[in-house]
């Protein structure tokens, strides 16, 4: 058996042995995951609820004046019924306008191939990033409707859409 | 008068005391890697960053590989539901290393992290994407997608090409719809 002169310092060592060990393990190795979302930079840059409430309204008065929908959202801009700032994130043109020019896509997708006869709850306008502070998604449903969707609801409903338009499309064998 | 000198007793005992704290120093160190290695992965939660989306893209290769082998026996899954009636196996349908972040499938749709474009076949561009995932949480917007000539999964970050590959991939299947449907119309059905 070993005596309190010898018991010290082993203990000690091993403590301080571990303490070290794991503290780079954990602080080096692997940060702590995050708890919350955190806003950063990397925070994806999506179109508000309003932008999608807005957008839908032009697409139906769009179709109300040509008895189809448009083929691209810009056809909204072209015939004056839709600011282009309303196809993207604000913050984006707060924060970069001078890279804005740069970035011409739209912060939110549209599926042109909907046709008002496929069912009403398939998806004809969504983001699929979450802006800051949000836990939902936006979309517009073929009857145009605007929904608040969950990861997994957006996912589903996402498949179901694309389940549609595929069927209508003949398949041919990849090689 | 008495003089107390101890300097030499404790130098002697200095020695052994130090070599007990090293000792006990690496049996620490020891013990601490032993925790890293057999406990950590199965003990503390994993971390939720780069490398467990990775895991994604793999699993998303895996999936993706699926889809073209029913391809190549003649059957297009026209959904994950097919590929699932067929025989893949369930927990192709999820990513591993998506953890909880993304929840239960909603009511009456399958359980899947991912999502699939079918009518993509022989003779189409590359680009649009045949499998995809969401972006990731808040402040990770890594985004896979699976081109229809299953090289491997590419990895997109900036939200505007995010919302860039599906829309691309969507105004691709409008254009093939358009042309499905004429022909139906064509065949009178």
């Amino acid at each position: 058996m070993l005596d309190k002169s010898q018991q010290t310092p082993l203990s000690l060592g091993i403590l301080i042995g571990l303490a070290v060990t794991l503290a780079v393990y954990f602080g080096v190795v692997r940060p702590a995951p995050a708890t919350q979302a955190a806003p950063t930079q990397q925070d994806g840059f999506a179109v508000s609820g309003t932008a999608c409430m807005a957008i839908a309204r032009a697409i139906e008065t769009y179709e109300s004046r040509h008895q189809r929908r448009p083929g691209r959202l810009a056809d909204l801009v072209d015939a004056q019924l839709l600011r282009a700032s309303a196809l993207h994130d604000e913050r984006r043109l707060a924060d970069s306008p001078p890279t804005y020019k740069k970035r011409p896509m739209n912060d939110v997708v549209y599926f042109p191939s909907l046709r008002r006869f496929d069912a009403p709850d398939l998806i004809l306008l969504c983001t699929l990033v979450l802006r800051e502070g949000e836990t939902h998604y936006h979309a517009v449903t073929n009857d145009g409707g605007y929904r608040t969707l969950s990861r997994a609801e957006l996912i589903t409903a996402l498949n179901r859409t694309y389940t549609a338009i595929g069927k209508d499309i003949p398949w041919q064998k990849m090689e | 008068m008495t003089i107390h000198n101890r300097t030499p007793s404790r130098g002697t005992s200095l020695a052994p005391t130090l070599a007990w704290l090293g000792g006990g120093i690496a049996v620490g160190i020891l013990a601490g890697l032993a925790f890293i290695f057999f406990a950590a992965d199965h003990v503390l939660p994993r971390p939720r960053g780069g490398d467990s989306v990775a895991g994604c893209s793999e699993h998303l290769a895996d999936l993706a590989n699926e889809v073209w082998r029913g391809y190549n026996q003649g059957h297009r899954a026209d959904s994950l539901d097919d590929l699932r009636v067929r025989g893949t196996a369930m927990d192709l349908f999820r990513c591993p290393a998506a953890g909880n972040e993304h929840g239960h499938a909603s009511a009456g749709g399958l359980a899947t992290d991912y999502v699939y474009a079918p009518g993509i076949g022989e003779g189409d561009a590359i680009e649009p994407p045949l499998l995809f995932e969401l972006p990731s949480n808040h402040g990770q917007t890594l985004f896979h997608v699976m081109p229809r000539d299953l090289t491997q999964p590419t990895e997109v970050r900036d939200s505007s090409q995010i919302h860039g590959h599906v829309q691309h991939l969507n105004d691709y299947l409008t254009a093939q719809r358009e042309r499905g449907l004429a022909e139906k119309m064509r065949e009178g059905r």
